[in-house]
């Protein structure tokens, strides 16, 4: 799973109409990369620990 | 003679029957007490017509109508649920001047019973990030040290609960946000089952994780509102089982999720031994239980809470950006990162995650957790240019729907600390009949700060 680059969080903050300025764009993208590495760690989970519900 | 504003909800409503106390007085003496704490900022709004309410639910009760446990009790709501001619701003400039025209169901159905619906408490703007010193509301402080945060979202309905301003209060919990500044002021907040309380004239933070519910001075009175909040619904009565025994009820103590933290206090640390002692001695059976293990349900709710909330803004940042505080944009910007797969995936590891949790629970009529691993911290360690995130054991309940309910176990240092109790979906009872019996083996919910 890839981190969002500055250049690209800053595309995906356009892209959702959001102006932050500097200082609030780098605790944001500190944010999100975190969220990404939660999805990384989710992805893992799910490998190890596939939903049997449905079986 | 006993201030009004003191009396339980039981006690008021005993003397409101009876006439030996009138609503308006009641109502009189929840607005004096309100006035003589105003450096809690709990409340945002007074209602003007608070005592013609008052005066409304007087004419019921001399009318001999059967009326609910409710008539003529002040009630405060935070300012994220509708009240009718209310202002509704979420706590955010970006709502300014906004009033509800309807209540909230959950209102109504306070409302229709004759509550008095006294005013509308702080909240963190759109109960997302907190505190925050620059929004047009000042943050509510801890009735215990005004230097210290309350905890949030639902932070005016914790203080003025804590505070004795009043008895009753809603809030709402999507990662915490009733059971957090519940155990950081001293008083009791249930989260019900996701669903159990209707969320329709609530502003929306993340709706796969909100829930609404009260936040009372004890457990019965958290019940009782419950199930007048729920009434007809098909839920087993939260208060049906207030005052039975625990005997032979098994608890499993998940020490591990809030021991084995190097962020716990150690006074919370004992405080929860003491709770699991206690409860043992009421005659439960206590053993430890391992629960899945908490980081990844923070996780999975992190990812999902960030994506809908920055969903449910789309419109407004469009139109109101500039008028957002700072940590809240900040935080809602966090989800643009989130693509619809990510999200897809953290929908898709829900499932598992509650059918783990569930299994763990299965030996078990409820678990003993702690709420938050620290007191509230000082408002210094907040410096208004990015969040401070709290260690909390709430969220996984959000994700999984299972009831929650936090309430005092001890202090450390003046500033309270809370303990969790959770229970199957539906089990509300069974919280309610264990904290219950806890509250009055022990001192800690009688306790009242030192205003």
């Amino acid at each position: 799973m890839s981190q969002p680059s500055e250049k690209v969080f800053r595309r995906m903050l356009e892209e959702r109409g959001l102006k932050l300025d500097d200082k609030a764009l780098s605790v944001a993208l500190e944010g999100a990369r975190h969220l990404k590495a939660e999805v990384a760690r989710l992805t893992k989970y799910l490998l190890e620990n596939p939903d049997k519900s449905d079986d | 003679m006993t201030d009004p504003a003191d009396l339980s909800v039981f006690e008021a409503a005993a003397a409101l029957k009876s006439g030996a106390l009138s609503s308006r007085r009641l109502v009189e003496a929840t607005l004096a007490r309100i006035a003589t704490r105003s450096e809690l900022f709990a409340f945002v709004h007074l209602a003007s017509d608070a005592l013609a309410q008052a005066e409304a639910a007087d004419a019921r009760l001399s009318s001999g109508e059967n009326v609910g446990p409710f008539c003529g009790i002040p009630v405060a709501v935070k300012d994220l649920i509708d009240v009718a001619g209310q202002p509704s701003t979420a706590g955010s400039a970006v709502l300014a001047g906004q009033v509800a025209k309807e209540d909230a169901p959950v209102v109504a159905r306070l409302r229709a019973q004759g509550a008095v619906l006294i005013g509308k408490l702080t909240t963190y703007e759109f109960a997302m990030v907190g505190p925050d010193v620059n929004l047009p509301d000042p943050p509510a402080r801890n009735p215990w040290n005004l230097a210290h945060i309350t905890g949030g979202s639902s932070s005016g309905s914790a203080a003025a609960v804590a505070a004795g301003l009043v008895r009753l209060s809603l809030g709402t919990d999507t990662g915490g946000s009733i059971r957090s500044p519940a155990a950081y002021c001293g008083c009791v907040g249930l989260k019900p089952s996701y669903d159990r309380v209707a969320r329709s004239g609530v502003f929306p933070l993340s709706p796969s994780l909100d829930h609404v519910g009260p936040l009372t001075a004890t457990v019965a009175e958290a019940a009782l509102a419950l199930d007048v909040m729920t009434a007809g619904q098909g839920w087993r009565a939260a208060s049906a089982a207030i005052g039975q025994n625990i005997r032979s009820l098994r608890i499993g103590f998940a020490r591990n999720w809030f021991a084995e933290d190097p962020e716990a206090n150690p006074s919370l640390i004992r405080a929860m031994d003491d709770a699991a002692a206690t409860l043992s001695m009421l005659g439960a059976q206590d053993s430890l239980v391992t629960l899945p293990d908490y980081p990844i349900y923070e996780a999975t709710a992190s990812v999902i809470l960030h994506a809908e909330a920055l969903a449910e803004h789309a419109k407004l940042i469009e139109n109101h950006q500039s008028e957002y505080g700072r940590l809240t944009l900040q935080c809602l910007a966090f989800g643009a990162a989130i693509s619809e797969a990510d999200l897809a995936t953290a929908r898709r590891a829900v499932r598992p995650l509650t059918n783990a949790m569930s299994a763990a629970m299965e030996n078990y009529d409820l678990i003993l957790t702690a709420t938050t691993l620290t007191p509230a911290l000082p408002f210094s360690a907040f410096d208004g240019e990015r969040a401070v995130w709290t260690p909390m054991r709430t969220i996984a309940f959000n994700l999984t729907g299972h009831p929650a309910l936090s309430m005092p176990c001890g202090f450390d240092d003046g500033l309270p600390l809370g303990m969790q109790l959770i229970a199957a979906v539906g089990a509300e009872d069974i919280l309610c009949r264990v904290g219950h019996a806890y509250e009055q083996a022990t001192d800690h919910s009688v306790q009242r700060p030192p205003l």
